[in-house]
């Protein structure tokens, strides 16, 4: 009977053993990969990726941004701030308040922002669109993104300085 | 094998399955482990780490040190691993990291010497019912 015991406890022991063995292998797997998640967030950041004049509801631009140097993981975004130029001429501003938005995946997030242009420069911009061919936007602004958990912590990306054609 | 060395071994080798459970089930690890689960996984592990040690060991004070060594062990490895993190990026919240990693680490020691335990003292009690002593 005792031998029998004695078996018994020796088989438990060589399966915990081997539970051992898998659960290091995750632990290493999953330490490691958190930590690379960590360094490639705090190398994130985001560019214009297009800016597109509209005039249906009133003279507006539309910005649509990217996230570059990302990997795929998970950040939320809460603001963002643009600032919109004609040449070196203040025309629009955008303080766009988000319901906290998931970013999944980096390459495939694109984010557009319409900017209004303000109606002291409405008659401005429209006679530098009209005079000149290079007519060119100067965009910059920022966005305040969350890391999860207790990587939680506020971080302003700036948006790249930018100037593109209409 | 010697009851000392199983007692040894069985207490690292629960303290490694159950770092493994309080990474897997920790809210900043979760997405990165091949098999993410609930926070209730590591208190049933620690609970069943408890019956393994009680059902192994015979001597009170073998399991009373093999719970104590499991859970310090998972705390270690747990607490280690945040730390990693933290020093292997330099990161900005290292502070905060670390303060985090020792408050979850010593909520979770808490829970898997608790739970342990009782694993430990219903698998003595279920030794004794089935060799008829109680």
């Amino acid at each position: 009977m005792a031998r029998k015991v004695n078996a018994a406890r020796n088989a438990i022991t060589v399966a915990l053993a081997i539970l051992t063995l898998f659960s290091a292998g995750s632990i290493a797997a999953t330490t490691t990969r958190c930590a690379e998640w960590v360094g490639a967030v705090r190398h994130l950041q985001i560019g214009v990726r297009d800016v597109q004049m509209r005039t249906e509801n009133g003279p507006q631009v539309l910005v649509a941004f990217s996230f570059k140097n990302g990997s795929p993981a998970s950040v939320e975004l809460e603001k963002f701030d643009v600032y919109l130029y004609v040449g070196s001429r203040f025309v629009g501003t955008n303080y766009v308040p988000f319901t906290r938005r998931r970013i999944d995946s980096y390459e495939a997030t694109t984010i557009e922002i319409v900017v209004p242009i303000s109606s002291p420069h409405q008659a401005f911009v429209e006679q530098v669109r009209q005079e000149e061919e290079d007519f060119s936007w100067f965009v910059h602004g920022r966005a305040k993104v969350l890391f999860p958990s207790f990587f939680r912590q506020e971080t302003w990306l700036n948006v790249r300085e930018h100037w593109a054609g209409e | 094998m010697s009851e000392n060395a199983r007692a040894c071994a069985n207490s690292i080798c629960c303290g490694i399955v159950l770092a493994n459970l309080a990474i897997s089930s920790c809210s900043p690890f979760e997405k990165f482990a091949p098999l993410p689960l609930t926070v209730m996984w590591l208190y049933v592990g620690a609970f069943a780490c408890g019956l393994v040690l009680g059902i192994t060991l015979d001597d009170a004070k073998q399991m009373l040190y093999g719970v104590g060594s499991m859970a310090l062990v998972a705390v270690l490895i747990f607490g280690g691993a945040l730390i990693y993190i933290a020093w292997s990026n330099k990161a900005t919240s290292y502070d905060t990291i670390s303060l985090l990693a020792f408050q979850q680490s010593f909520v979770r020691f808490v829970f898997i010497s608790i739970l342990g335990g009782v694993g430990a003292f219903c698998a003595t009690v279920l030794k004794l019912v089935f060799s008829g002593e109680l």
